[in-house]
């Protein structure tokens, strides 16, 4: 890495040369685009987050009994560290899924994009639709110079679906050609958001731009050929050269960046379940203060995965011992580890809040952390009652304090989706399709 | 998206969700031939007008098929470079569908993570070629005059480009790359020739046409756009990346385009030819390690420390070893009957894994053994390394083990269990301890998990004294382990030597052979339209004595293999 810190000549960069590593999120003192200044002048930025923990939780004891602000729940309470963080965080109780097909935990999927899934075969299926991170991206796109970002901590996902369900959080489209992977090892992501803006030498930079001029222009004579199918796969191809080459060819952003991460979160032996999230969400920090991205999707632990959480002491796997009973001690596992995610959660609610951000108030003031699992219950797949976080001041638009609201109707999760993206999207009138699609937004976690 | 219903339809246990009802591998329904059946019957139209060709498209390379490619086209250093990076790649290069990441290439899409990793690959690539005395001059067949000499870079782009899209380049494609080449060379902080090559090198190893294997046939010839036959170029393609996982090298470029593949013949020629080649064998131990998941014990699986404390990576590593020396054994060596894979009596140990099964230590670091027979344990299906990717951290799964055996070993589909069902098994009681067969009997007794997991549980039980790391063990929670077990079609076995021994004789075991190698030669689940040219291969297979060699040369000969539908 020390190739990297040769650049000192590019003074944007010297919080890196400062060794900063501090969450310091610096004002933005330049736009980068005119787009830029746009936002700006419309107020603040509003960042997204989809945070996915797999094979429910105990509802029980993850529903508040009391509702409305001041809420407290024995599984959650992790987040009640800090009362001034904890009023960004809102719980949503008694939301079923309206999905019809059910295939044990794809349907869960759904709370994140608000279609059913495409069903292929035995426990194989695709996303029906796009989740709501690419939803927000896409209307974004050209703000910042990432589109969005895919995000990973634990590698072992399930061992017995098949499809792209269960093995991606985030879906730029319906289909098998719509997921998208998401990224395991802290230190490509670093390399990924802040390596192209410290290139080899001056010329490389446009060099670079030119070759993938000359692959996008054999991509486009490719999918002239083909049929549907592959030219949607192409087409994506081609999104991402055209993302690549506004990356290569962006100005430093004005902001601290952080020390590189050290973690890679190697793929063999005990997985380094800590260390990579509390570096993904460094990463999810920085690339915010940055304002290099605002739509990102984190899979902590994916649904049915074969996740051994030996960061807490636990050798079994935590879907199928856990959330399906089969140890004696399942109820105490379950709650070590559902409130290790709340633990790790409220860390990173910690960090926004702390961090300033260039359009105005906190990161956490300016973002929205979804929070859900695929199922509410384990043992049964249970779609009723999943559990969901909202958790941000989404631009000043979202209740705080936050409030428990328990709905007595079985409302559709999606509704609460389609709150999050009219806090970005005024306009949105929907999100989802088909039967678990919403055009009624949830007012109840939203500033009156 | 198409569903693919090969596999269900080789079986009958119920498609789409439906319940499983019916019994597993009845003989009579194992056949999903459409009309016709196998051919060289008299009076039968010949396979190739029985078959719906599966459809026209484009694959990207598999991470193996990606390397040996860098590999063939720019030699070690650079093979090297690809290898190490793929190997760390970020997101993984691959991704499954279907259980092959060979259909994942041909139907998912590249990230923008992936693109720019892929950008990032093919530059460290050129580099490594750049570093190397001499290496990048010698892909120049000419002498550059200086950093504008544009002809020699469209030289360069020509000779290499030909080699890494398996074609020879057009006009544009040429004036573009030599293009990329010139900008960078004549660039005023640059000046280099060299440097020029370097970024067309670069463009090149990232091109569309490098990185995705083009197969859509000669639609302009076709009578029928829903039955195009591969160009000779793209059919000779195919065969190499299925049988030797990687580009075809110049010297067989250069004869497919001087002689063509245009004549059954040439084309079971040609196959013959690249079997015998020493690369087939890495690429058919690659087909073994994803189907077996073999590869997946060094990543995917880990175990109680406490109660395992002999499972480590390089045991986990050993496991998978010797599965693919056992198979080299039976497929190269001996050139023998592949069936010996599921049940032969004899394996190959190192010292930790002779500790596993009770063996004494070898002398060697490798010796060829035999198996105890008081194991019960039997080629594939008695090795630790099915026994302990089939557990989990703690614990057998006879479920897993079941469904693996029939999922993978006789490609069936298991539907999902049905919605809200208590998935949950009698809880441990002091008073009253059982075994994990027993605890798993209320999968049998709850008719809406029975349906299901009679098609798994009572096959995984055979296995129960196979404990988590592939140790042999006779009791289970301090009871006496009770390994004997019927399954409707199977029939009644104690063991995997004894499971091995009826799979070894059931037609379906063999057909689940030629499917998986064949789902991924193409990148596609078999589709019903294809049904007529499996039989053939089928039949052939049996003929030859269950040789795999023989099936490889089947495949890439079938007209199934050289025949495209209109692109997906």
């Amino acid at each position: 890495m020390s190739k990297r810190f040769l650049l000192d000549r590019r003074t944007v960069l010297r919080g890196m040369l400062a060794g900063a590593g501090v969450a310091v999120g610096l004002p933005t003192l330049e736009a980068m685009f005119a787009s830029d200044r746009a936002a700006y002048a419309a107020g603040p930025k509003v960042r997204y987050l989809a945070w996915f923990f797999g094979n429910g939780v105990l509802p029980d004891e993850w529903d508040p009994t009391m509702e409305g602000p001041g809420w407290t729940s024995p599984l959650t309470q992790a987040l009640d560290l800090d009362p001034e963080v904890k009023k960004y965080v809102s719980i949503l109780t008694g939301f079923n899924s309206k999905i019809n097909q059910k295939i044990s935990h794809h349907e869960g999927m759904s709370i994140f994009n608000g279609y059913p899934f495409e069903y292929e075969s035995g426990l194989s299926s695709y996303a029906g639709g796009p989740t709501l991170d690419q939803v927000i991206a896409d209307k974004l796109a050209g703000q910042t110079t990432v589109h969005s970002l895919q995000l990973g901590v634990s590698r072992k996902l399930s061992y017995m679906d098949g499809g792209t369900t269960m093995h991606n959080l985030s879906h730029k489209s319906a289909g098998q050609a719509g997921a998208l992977s998401p990224q395991f090892n802290p230190q490509s992501v670093f390399n990924s958001l802040f390596g192209n803006f410290m290139p080899e030498f001056d010329a490389d930079g446009p060099l670079r731009v030119s070759v993938l001029d000359a692959v996008s222009e054999s991509t486009k004579r490719l999918e002239k050929r083909l049929g549907k199918l592959d030219k949607e796969r192409l087409d994506a191809h081609l999104t991402a050269i055209s993302q690549l080459q506004t990356k290569i060819a962006a100005a430093p952003p004005s902001c601290t960046v952080p020390d590189p991460t050290e973690e890679t979160n190697p793929e063999s032996g005990a997985e380094h379940i800590d260390q990579t999230i509390d570096a993904m969400h460094e990463l999810i920090v920085y690339a915010w203060s940055c304002d290099l991205t605002r739509a990102v999707s984190l899979m902590v632990h994916g649904g049915a995965a074969a996740t051994a959480f030996t960061n807490i002491g636990h050798s079994e796997e935590h879907h199928m011992d856990n959330s399906h009973q089969q140890l004696p001690n399942w109820k105490e596992n379950m709650r070590d580890v559902v409130g290790w995610h709340m633990g790790k959660l409220q860390k990173l609610l910690a960090r926004l809040h702390e961090t300033q951000d260039g359009s105005g108030g906190n990161l956490l003031d300016n973002s929205m952390v979804f929070v859900a699992s695929d199922c509410s219950v384990g043992m049964t797949h249970s779609v009723d009652d999943q559990p969901m976080l909202v958790c941000g001041g989404g631009g000043g638009q979202l209740l705080t304090p936050g409030t428990h609201y328990h709905s007595t109707t079985g409302e559709n999760p999606t509704d609460v989706l389609l709150t999050m993206l009219q806090c970005i999207d005024p306009a949105a009138t929907s999100v989802g399709g088909a039967e678990t699609a919403s055009s009624t937004p949830c007012t109840n976690i939203k500033k009156g | 998206m198409q569903r693919f219903l090969g596999a269900l339809l080789a079986l009958s246990v119920g498609a789409g969700g439906a319940a499983c009802t019916g019994d597993v591998g009845d003989p009579e329904t194992d056949d999903p031939s459409g009309p016709g059946g196998p051919s060289g019957t008299s009076g039968e139209p010949p396979i190739e007008e029985l078959i719906e060709p599966a459809p026209a498209g484009v694959r990207k390379l598999t991470g193996p098929q990606y390397v040996n490619s860098v590999r063939v086209l720019l030699g070690a250093a650079a093979g090297a470079e690809a290898a190490s990076r793929v190997a760390v790649a970020d997101p993984p290069f691959d991704a499954p569908l279907d259980a092959f990441d060979a259909i994942g290439a041909a139907h998912l899409s590249l990230t923008p993570a992936a693109v720019e990793q892929l950008e990032g690959f093919a530059r460290s690539i050129a580099t490594v070629v750049k570093n190397e005395p001499g290496k990048l001059q010698s892909l120049v067949p000419c002498a550059p005059t200086g950093p504008n000499d544009a002809a020699c870079h469209r030289q360069f782009v020509e000779r290499f480009g030909r080699l890494a899209f398996r074609r020879p380049l057009t006009d544009e494609e040429v004036t573009a790359y030599a293009g990329v080449a010139q900008a960078a060379a004549t660039h005023a902080e640059i000046q280099s020739f060299d440097e020029g090559t370097y970024y067309a090198l670069s463009a090149l190893l990232q091109a569309p046409d490098f990185l995705y294997i083009v197969e859509l046939g000669d639609a302009g010839g076709a009578e029928d756009p829903a039955r195009r036959r591969l160009t000779s170029l793209e059919l000779g393609t195919r065969m190499s990346f299925f049988v030797l996982q990687q580009t075809p090298d110049a010297a067989t470029l250069d004869r497919i385009e001087a002689d063509g593949l245009d004549t059954p013949e040439k084309v079971r020629a040609l196959a013959e030819e690249l079997v015998a080649r020493p690369e087939a064998r890495p690429a058919l131990a690659n087909h073994f390690a994803e189907v077996y998941r073999l590869r997946e014990l060094r990543t995917d699986v880990s175990k109680d420390p406490a109660k395992f404390p002999q499972w480590n990576h390089d045991l986990a590593v050993s496991m998978e070893e010797e599965m693919l020396r056992l198979i080299e054994d039976v497929v190269w060596t001996r050139n023998g009957d592949a069936r010996d894979i599921f049940d032969a009596d004899y394996t190959y140990v190192n010292e930790a894994l002779a500790s596993i099964y009770a063996l004494p230590a070898p002398d060697s670091a490798w010796e060829k053994v035999q198996l105890p027979a008081s194991q019960g344990r039997g080629g594939f299906l008695g090795s630790a390394a099915f026994a302990a990717r089939l557990s989990s951290g703690t614990r057998t799964s006879p479920t897993r083990r079941g469904l693996f055996v029939q999922t993978s070993l006789l490609c069936g589909d298991i539907p999902p269990p049905p919605p809200g069902v208590i998935t949950k098994l009698p809880e441990d009681d002091p008073g009253k301890p059982m075994t994990l067969k027993e605890k798993l009997a209320a999968h049998q007794q709850d008719p809406t998990c029975a349906n299901c997991h009679k098609l798994m549980d009572p096959i995984g039980f055979a296995f129960e004294k196979i404990d988590p790391i592939g140790a042999f063990r006779t009791t289970d929670n301090g009871q006496a382990i009770d390994s004997s077990t019927s399954v409707d079609g199977l029939g009644e076995f104690d063991s995997p030597a004894t499971l091995g021994a009826i799979l070894r004789e059931l037609p379906r075991a063999q057909r689940c052979t030629i499917q998986q190698l064949y789902r991924q030669s193409m990148g596609h689940l078999e589709k019903p339209g294809e049904g007529p040219a499996i039989d053939q291969i089928e039949e052939a297979y049996a003929a030859s004595g269950y040789n795999l060699q023989t099936l490889i040369v089947d495949i890439a000969s079938s007209p199934a293999f050289s025949l495209v539908g209109e692109p997906k």
